[in-house]
């Protein structure tokens, strides 16, 4: 069976989303820092259990207003959060969008705290991570540069839309 | 093929004056008919009776149940487009509107935003660090203000009784006996604030390097009992030394000494009648040191503060620093053991707990004083040391291992011996006045290729390297251990031989 699922990665900017979508699709990381305007989209093909499942990934630029997202998510399937355990600030993004788009949450959902190359610089405490685990059935830690968790989260999230 | 009317009223909406391409769809979303050049937005045109989704795999998930729009669609690194999806009555269109010029002007402009916003966080975070550096370097010049009050009354108070005890005994107003007993038990306390002193400067500078050694039990507690005893007597406590089997024990004998020493003089100073006790078990691969007073207990608002520096029982009138419970954990972290409070009531005393992992005997060959001399015979070692003190305390340490040994107060007169005479092997200070002996390692390895041992005050894992790295071939801590300086110089020598 073949079928297509829509997921969009969202966080605040330089986060690192371009750059896991990078990992994931293409194996590939880069230093240096690019912003990304609008959207850019990707495929990957992936096989789970019967099913050749096509992701098409949505990498939204990185803004903090629901007026930016309204026309990328209309038809998401499943969302992955992107945070950054560096900036703690990128945690609040997430009161943000799910206040003035409360419809958000009944979307299968995912969370990446990304970064994890860096642990030693990272700036969250205990109450984010609760906060974090009150929202999300799966958070990973994950790193773009490393590829580390990367592609187990992708396909956790891809299992789910399966699943659901 | 004419534009139709609908996409160019669609256009003159939404296009502003740049490129475009138009695909008609049929009722199946299949490509019909093109308008405008594919190729100015880098873009291959459709093959017509294709599904649109083959042109453009983006809209693999889209339903086409509305009309629809994707802002900024990343076509490639150069070409990007507002993407729309728009139908009429009876005709179904794709529009894609060029936006890459003001998208290339609009990512220039937030880039720079988001370099310097990201500049803004870490300057941001730079400074929250240098914020909490700052003030830790502030609470420790505070602690350092405070030790050094502290040490000025505490030093002082021991002082005043040496030396008033000792002007008495010189002009025979005093028993001998007695005179000497309280100066002896004045000299114990002092030598015990000074060792703590030197340790909390350590453990600030983060160097206490573990050192593991065989040792009995009984020669570990007949020591620890030699300190302790004549302030538990002055006090008429009684004091218990449980142990069931003259065990060797492969630990670092120096600081579990130091830590059990420490608990023991608390145990004595907050203990004024009853006993006090020292019992050893092996639980779960630890050895496990009890020390078990009948004392006044700590409160529970104090149990918790109690490892932290300048912590004093409020309820006692007993002198210190308040840094032993504080040095006491930080060497136990540093050997790899755990200290801790297991009971503490005010009816029954206290009992605070020393958990050492069990850790393998070395295999290394432990050199009786027949084989070192038969290893040494013959052989010579030169000792650099500025203090003349050290060099003849060492050569007292190697008077019967059978060495040959030349001493040097300075750099001049050790390039002289060594110019002069076969040596096997080098023992020096690291500071030797003004001089290091790092710049002479080369030299003299050069000279004669010769072990070098290091001794340092300070020694940690950290520096330990950086010796290394400098050409040192051993570091031995000070105060020297004269059985590991004896144990180490064989070792070298049986390599070299």
């Amino acid at each position: 069976m073949k079928i297509a699922k829509k997921i969009c990665l969202i966080g605040r900017f330089a986060v690192g989303k371009t750059s896991l979508v990078k990992q994931f699709v293409d194996n590939q990381f880069s230093e240096k820092y690019k912003t990304t305007v609008g959207v850019s989209i990707s495929t990957k093909k992936l096989k789970i259990d019967d099913i050749d499942l096509s992701l098409v990934i949505w990498d939204i630029a990185g803004f903090e207003r629901d007026s930016h997202y309204k026309h990328y998510l209309r038809g998401v399937n499943g969302i992955i959060w992107v945070l950054d355990g560096t900036e703690p600030e990128s945690f609040e993004i997430l009161e943000i969008i799910e206040k003035s788009l409360p419809e958000i949450k009944q979307i299968p959902a995912i969370c990446f705290v990304n970064k994890y190359d860096l642990v030693k610089k990272w700036k969250i405490g205990e109450n984010e991570m609760q906060q974090l685990h009150n929202s999300f059935s799966h958070i990973l830690k994950t790193s773009a540069k490393t590829g580390e968790n990367v592609e187990t989260g992708f396909k956790q999230l891809a299992e789910m839309l399966i699943k659901k | 093929m004419m534009i139709p009317e609908v996409v160019k009223h669609f256009l003159i909406k939404h296009k502003k004056g740049q490129g475009f391409y138009c695909v008609e769809l049929d009722e199946k979303f299949n490509a019909k008919h093109c308008f405008g050049e594919a190729k100015e937005l880098g873009i291959s045109p459709p093959r017509l009776g294709n599904p649109i989704v083959d042109f453009l795999p983006v809209l693999l998930t889209e339903s086409f149940d509305k009309d629809f729009e994707i802002p900024f669609y990343n076509i490639s690194d150069n070409h990007v487009c507002h993407v729309y999806f728009t139908r009429t009555s009876d005709r179904i269109f794709l529009i894609l509107v060029d936006k890459s010029e003001i998208f290339h002007i609009t990512k220039k402009y937030q880039q720079f935003a988001h370099d310097d916003n990201i500049s803004k966080n870490m300057f941001k975070r730079l400074s929250e660090d240098l914020a909490i550096t700052q003030a830790q370097l502030k609470k420790s010049n505070q602690e350092k203000a405070t030790l050094i009050a502290m040490l000025s009354h505490e030093l002082g108070t021991p002082l005043t009784s040496i030396l008033g005890y000792s002007e008495l005994l010189m002009n025979e107003d005093i028993n001998i006996k007695k005179g000497l007993t309280i100066i002896n038990r004045n000299a114990v306390y002092l030598k015990q604030m000074i060792e703590n002193t030197l340790i909390f400067g350590r453990t600030e500078a983060g160097g206490i390097q573990k050192q593991l050694e065989k040792v009995s039990l009984n020669t570990l507690f007949s020591t620890i009992k030699s300190i302790v005893l004549p302030l538990a007597e002055a006090k008429s406590l009684k004091i218990q030394f449980d142990f069931t089997d003259n065990e060797v024990i492969n630990i670092d004998i120096t600081r579990t000494k130091q830590i059990l020493i420490n608990l023991l003089n608390n145990a004595v100073k907050y203990t004024d009648e009853g006993f006090i006790e020292l019992k050893f078990t092996i639980k779960n691969n630890s050895y496990v040191f009890s020390v078990i007073d009948s004392g006044i207990g700590i409160s529970k608002s104090q149990q918790i503060n109690i490892f932290s520096p300048w912590e004093r029982i409020e309820e006692s009138t007993a002198k210190g620093a308040g840094i032993g419970l504080f040095i006491s954990q930080k060497l136990a972290e540093a050997i790899g053991a755990k200290l801790s409070l297991k009971y503490s009531s005010k009816e029954f005393g206290s009992i605070f707990q020393l958990t050492v992992p069990i850790q393998k005997l070395t295999n290394l060959k432990v050199y009786s004083p027949a084989e070192t001399k038969k290893i040494c015979q013959g052989k010579s070692i030169l000792i650099i040391d500025d203090d003349p003190d050290i060099l003849e305390l060492i050569d007292a340490f190697l008077y019967s291992s059978g060495l040959k040994i030349y001493t040097a107060q300075d750099m001049i007169i050790a390039e002289k011996l060594l110019k002069e005479n076969g040596i096997d092997i080098i023992l020096t200070d690291y500071y030797l006045g003004n001089v290091k002996s790092d710049s002479y390692v080369k030299k003299f390895k050069s000279m004669q290729n010769v072990p070098m041992i290091l001794m340092t005050a300070l020694p940690s894992s950290e520096i330990n390297i950086q010796y290394k790295a400098q050409g040192f071939d051993a570091v031995l801590p000070k105060p020297l251990n004269s059985k590991k300086l004896i144990q180490t110089i064989v070792q070298f020598i049986t390599k070299k031989s």
